[in-house]
């Protein structure tokens, strides 16, 4: 884990210092008896890079048993359930409720859950009229416009 | 005598048909996330949040929350009883006695025992928070900027320090909170902080957003790593009911626990879980027969199953009568008294009296609603683990995507959802507590507010941090919490 940490510490200060630039550099940080709106922000990333130091310096080193990211395949099911769930948010925004819903079901089932498509469509049409029934028929939400609702 | 009409009055808001359907929806979802592995009650009072808009009355929604919550504690005992699964993060010390109880053919009696000792300690819970909240709030209403701000700072180092196993991680999480909290319109001036000259973040980061991404679909993410396997269900319970003599030999592990989690509840950062892992190991270190512990001890499972009820109850203290949240999940319903228009802190006995009292009695309701619920019930909920995770995220991730977009009827929010979603997965992945940076989040306004409230009436000194009792007292303490670690390391390297 030390390893990612230490990654992890020097990503946090990177956004710290930034945000320090951005604080003094764009926003104004005043004085203390009249604070700026960047006063606030600026004190927190002071005090996110100097805890970022402490992390980073806390966890050098070598390691005995250096741990990988990911445990061995432990990748493959949250990368391919990301891809899923961004043609998820793609498909809502433009196609509509309906099919972007019986999608995420049958991608999710059969793709990251390796389900059989007959099952898989099953709970999709199901779980989908049910959604469509209570959302958009019994609450009247109106999901955005696209070329199915 | 104002105490006894306002719960009366509390009493006859709770037990109006609404308030009163509500209330069991919340008990009844709570017990089954509890029961799931994988949603805790954070996680769903997050997807929910936005059914606050639809509910309209705050009272009526804050009862469902918080029949959430506490139902969760009920139902989490369960599938560490029966799976040594733990369904709720609160129950995983169950999963020692519990389990062991039940391969001994006394899932029934750990069941039931769990089921009692929730109720008993829920109800000492709330008659307790019945009695210390209205004088509680009464001197929190003298308190000034100086005492909120060291207050928050405190309740937010307990938040990082009590958390995980790392303080200094815990510490960067409250740090990240609050800066992302900072995001958007600065609510003094008006200037735009950290925007990148895009509209989405103009209106800073919705807290919706932030935590339904966060716990709702970074833990289906997290969740993608373990394989939650329902099809060990197969403990069949005869019997729910304890017999006399485990009532006898649990009566004080029962009353134990319900004290030790009402002092865990009160803390920042405290809450359930700690509180559970707490009274266990108190309980096994008093007890006369400690090596029975993690053999199927009863008393090991009546101890923490108490203590995270009784906690549940006391950590709405902290949040109605301060305005300070103490646990990811009473920040969820702190905001969601925000949604409807309702300030959580001492002036909430005179403004909204009536949510307040609405609240606290029908707490006393859901408790006897969750003791009906669970016990008879107990084999319906068994038969709901044999939902599959397969089908359960989408569902999650539709029922959030719907509750983000109702909230501003914004796509983007949709989008920004999933960022956030990534993010907490990633967080996680790193060993870094999600609990921490919401409640800095839900908090960063309050702490900004009162510093800078605090040196425009000191004309920048900070002295003003240490005239006053409370708040001097506040920062004594996050002084000790500080050095003495650092002292303790400092020490460990010389004798190394």
């Amino acid at each position: 884990m030390r390893k990612w940490d230490c990654l992890s510490a020097i990503v946090l200060a990177a956004i710290g210092l930034a945000a320090i630039y951005e604080a003094v550099q764009e926003i104004g940080i005043g004085t203390f008896a009249q604070p700026d709106p960047g006063f606030y922000p600026f004190w927190l990333a002071i005090v996110l890079v100097f805890l970022s130091a402490i992390l980073f310096v806390t966890n050098l080193g070598t390691e005995e048993q250096p741990l990988p990211f990911w445990g061995k395949g432990a990748w493959y099911k949250p990368c391919l359930a990301i891809a899923v769930l961004l043609g998820y948010f793609i498909l809502i925004a433009y196609i509509g409720f309906v099919v972007s819903t019986v999608y995420i079901f049958l991608a999710w089932m059969m793709i990251v859950e390796k389900e059989s498509f007959r099952k898989s469509a099953i709970v999709a049409i199901t779980i989908t009229g049910i959604g469509y029934l209570v959302f958009v028929v019994l609450m009247g939400i109106s999901f955005p416009e696209g070329l199915l609702i | 005598m104002e105490l006894f009409n306002g719960l009366m009055g509390g009493f006859a808001l709770a037990i109006s048909p609404i308030n009163l359907l509500f209330c069991l929806v919340g008990a009844f979802l709570g017990t089954a996330i509890g029961v799931l592995p994988g949603l805790g009650p954070a996680a769903t009072i997050a997807i929910l949040l936005p059914m606050s808009y639809a509910l309209g009355s705050p009272t009526t929604s804050i009862i469902m929350m918080a029949g959430i919550y506490y139902g969760a504690m009920y139902g989490g005992s369960t599938t560490s009883i029966l799976l040594s699964l733990p369904g709720e993060a609160a129950s995983v010390v169950t999963c020692i006695d519990g389990y062991q109880m039940a391969k001994k053919g006394r899932a029934g009696a750990a069941l039931g025992i769990s089921a009692i000792g929730s109720f008993v300690a829920g109800t000492v819970g709330v008659i307790a928070l019945t009695f210390i909240a209205p004088p509680l709030a009464s001197i929190a209403l003298k308190f000034g900027p100086a005492e909120y701000f060291s207050l928050t700072v405190l309740g937010l180092l307990m938040a990082a320090f009590l958390s995980g196993k790392s303080a200094i991680k815990g510490s960067i999480m409250v740090v990240l909170g609050l800066f992302l909290g900072t995001v958007g319109m600065d609510p003094v001036q008006g200037a735009m902080r950290y925007t990148f000259d895009t509209m989405i973040l103009m209106d800073g980061l919705d807290f919706l957003t932030l935590a339904m991404g966060m716990f709702g679909i970074g833990e289906i993410l997290s969740n993608m790593e373990e394989k939650i396997d329902n099809d060990l269900v197969t403990s069949k319970i005869n019997r729910i009911w304890p017999t006399v003599a485990d009532l006898i030999k649990t009566r004080w592990s029962i009353l134990r626990g319900s004290l030790i989690g009402f002092i865990v509840g009160l803390l920042p950062g405290g809450g359930a879980v700690i509180s559970s892992m707490l009274a266990y190991s108190i309980e096994k270190k008093i007890s006369k027969h400690p090596e029975e512990f993690g053999q199927g001890a009863i008393e090991g499972v009546a101890a923490p199953e108490s203590a995270n009820n009784s906690a549940a109850s006391a950590s709405f203290i902290p949040m109605m009568t301060l305005g300070i949240p103490g646990n990811p999940a009473i920040a969820m319903i702190y905001a969601a008294l925000l949604i409807q228009g309702v300030q959580p802190g001492p002036r909430i006995m005179i403004e909204h009296a009536d949510v307040f009292w609405g609240v606290v009695a029908s707490m006393y309701i859901g408790n006897v609603l969750l003791l009906l619920l669970n016990l008879p019930l107990i084999g319906m909920w068994v038969k709901m683990l044999k939902i599959p995770y397969s089908i359960l995220a989408p569902i999650i991730v539709v029922v959030s995507s719907i509750g983000v977009y109702t909230s501003k009827n914004n796509v983007m929010d949709i989008m920004m959802m999933f960022i956030m979603g990534v993010l907490g997965y990633l967080l996680r992945k790193l060993k870094f507590d999600l609990g921490p940076l919401i409640l800095a989040f839900v908090l960063g306004r309050i702490l900004e507010r009162s510093l800078s409230q605090s040196l425009i009436i000191s004309d920048g000194s900070f002295s003003i941090f240490f005239q006053k009792p409370i708040s001097a007292a506040c920062l004594l303490v996050v002084l000790v919490m500080i050095v003495i670690p650092v002292i303790g390391r400092f020490r460990g390297k010389k004798q190394d």
